[in-house]
């Protein structure tokens, strides 16, 4: 599903370390090579190691001239690092002149999920290309055809990543068991007049502007650790849009993360004073301020909190 | 870099609350008793470990005792670390179901959100209850938490209703059944050992799908049946 010859466009999870930190650095240089008049405003790219060598800060600054800027990081759970588990949360960040996407998605992680750190980085690259290709008719986010979509193709692509790890393919009559790599998934876009939101599973998505922080999707009604995934029979049937116009071209701030983060705070309360937060630094020092920081941040909130792995995108709209 | 403060409000580790629900009927007394209350003071400091060992999950203490009627003996969440076992004394008839609905009153004060694990119930008992069962696990089962909590029973003797405690379980495998005392400590401690498995996220499963039951002690053939 990756598309390449995009070089603002990048996956990024820490598991993965020196080869996908290596890549996001060159990915990097290469986009700013294409527009050199203000990469150090609006660019705070690079990627970084965390205290345990794990790579996470990345930005997604390829076209400077978007509206739209994109940031995030990810960091591997206290509680896995614990237990020598991998990260199962995955990050997808691209800017491009008309749009930008990002994408946050969260592996289950149990042990009937044994791949579920696979099946997080396949759905944020799915959702990326879905997106992108569905861009032109989002305007209607009632139509069911994009979750439809997206569901589909993460299980063909599942597939495709369980055949060609040469993994024991279901018995002849029996399903495919996406269970192995159930994920949640959250992945908004945003374009010239409006930012279109989904999400299947748990996990925050936050609006906050001059008038303070919102949700942006409905909460899904589940008990604790319960959660809708992609790998369920009809998937599509639980994945949530939500789309808002551009009407007030004032500045504001979409932040999206997996549940670690949320889970991290004493109450939502808590969790909603992060969004002003977040707003507040961005108007004042500017974004670079928060993607020098965020990796730490999300860290220390994992050491401190939930202990679970934490993927953030942040989007601002100038 | 320009360190900033962490952005957001207080953080917290998440909960995991642990409830022991005990049997004080008459047919408890002596050893079986004794036994049940020396075997939970030694799962404490194990408990304490493993509470140590998670700094993300903080570990909160009930405890039901049920005879004539369904009392609370810790009346208040307590955290493992400040926990301490009062020894159970036994007498009276065996009201298993009002300890159901004991629990789940307080079950049903718990928000739903993300932040709780699952909790954690023991049953531990010697007999057939004497009251209305099926109410007291209706209402623990009608609230969200009940019916995701790992729900583990310890049968102690062989005069327990298992099929009461299946319906309790709602899983054959985590009805433990001990016959002796050496097997009813093995099974407490196993039980107090399930807070390090209940932090995965599960997909459509209960609590108990977390649970390696391989791990479950397993009674050998010449260990002596006593109870």
């Amino acid at each position: 599903m990756t598309k390449s010859g995009r070089p603002a466009k990048r996956a990024v999870d820490a598991g993965d370390k020196s080869n996908e930190a290596t890549h996001a650095l060159e990915a990097v240089a290469t986009s700013a090579s294409e527009d050199k008049s203000n990469e150090a405003a609006h660019s705070p790219e690079g990627s970084v190691r965390d205290a345990h060598g794990i790579a996470g800060k990345v930005s997604a600054s390829g076209n400077t001239k978007s509206a739209w800027q994109a940031i995030g990081s990810i960091v591997i759970g206290a509680t896995h690092l614990r237990n020598n588990k991998p990260c199962q949360d995955a990050l997808f960040l691209r800017t491009e002149k008309d749009f930008a996407i990002a994408c946050v998605a969260d592996g289950h992680g149990s042990s009937s999920c044994p791949y579920s750190d696979e099946g997080a980085k396949a759905a944020v690259r799915v959702a990326d290309a879905v997106l992108e290709e569905m861009l032109p008719n989002l305007h209607d986010h009632k139509d069911i055809l994009l979750p439809k979509t997206i569901e589909i193709a993460w299980k063909d692509e599942i597939r495709r990543l369980h055949a060609e790890a040469g993994r024991e393919p279901p018995p002849d009559g029996r399903a495919f068991p996406y269970i192995l790599y159930g994920t949640t998934l959250l992945a908004a876009v945003a374009a010239r007049d409006f930012i279109f939101a989904l999400q299947i599973g748990d996990g925050n998505m936050l609006m906050v502007d001059k008038r303070g922080v919102r949700p942006v999707l409905a909460v899904a009604e589940n008990v604790g650790e319960d959660t809708e995934s992609l790998c369920l029979d009809d998937a599509w049937r639980f994945v949530r849009t939500q789309i808002i116009p551009r009407s007030v071209r004032s500045p504001a701030m979409f932040l999206l993360t997996t549940d670690g983060y949320s889970n991290s705070f004493a109450d939502s309360a808590g969790f909603f004073k992060a969004g002003t937060d977040f707003f507040n630094i961005w108007r004042e020092d500017g974004l670079d301020v928060i993607a020098e920081n965020l990796q730490d941040w999300l860290r220390k909130s994992s050491d401190k909190g939930s202990g679970d792995d934490i993927a953030m995108g942040v989007m601002t709209w100038q | 870099m320009n360190e900033r403060n962490l952005p957001g409000g207080e953080m917290s580790s998440r909960i995991l609350d642990f409830f022991w629900i005990a049997d004080c009927s008459g047919s408890m007394n002596g050893e079986k008793i004794q036994t049940l209350n020396y075997a939970i003071r030694q799962t404490i400091p194990d408990m304490r470990k493993e509470a140590d060992a998670n700094p993300n999950a903080s570990i909160m203490v009930r405890a039901v005792k049920f005879s004539d009627g369904a009392a609370w003996h810790a009346p208040t969440a307590t955290a493992i670390e400040d926990f301490n076992w009062t020894d159970l004394t036994a007498g009276g008839v065996t009201s298993m179901g009002a300890a159901l609905e004991l629990v789940a009153g307080e079950l049903k004060q718990f928000p739903t959100d993300t932040k709780r694990l699952p909790p954690v119930l023991v049953l531990l008992t010697d007999g057939q209850p004497t009251d209305d069962f099926r109410k007291g696990l209706d209402e623990l089962l009608a609230t969200p938490w009940g019916k995701k909590a790992v729900r583990i029973a310890i049968a102690i003797g062989k005069d327990v209703d298992l099929a009461v405690l299946e319906q309790f379980s709602g899983n054959a495998e985590l009805v433990l059944e001990a016959k002796n005392p050496q097997l009813l400590v093995k099974f407490i401690k196993w039980a107090s050992t399930v807070v390090k498995n209940v932090s995965a996220p599960s997909v459509g499963d209960s609590g108990s799908g977390v649970i390696d039951v391989n791990t479950i002690p397993v009674a050998l053939d010449d260990d002596d049946e006593i109870w």
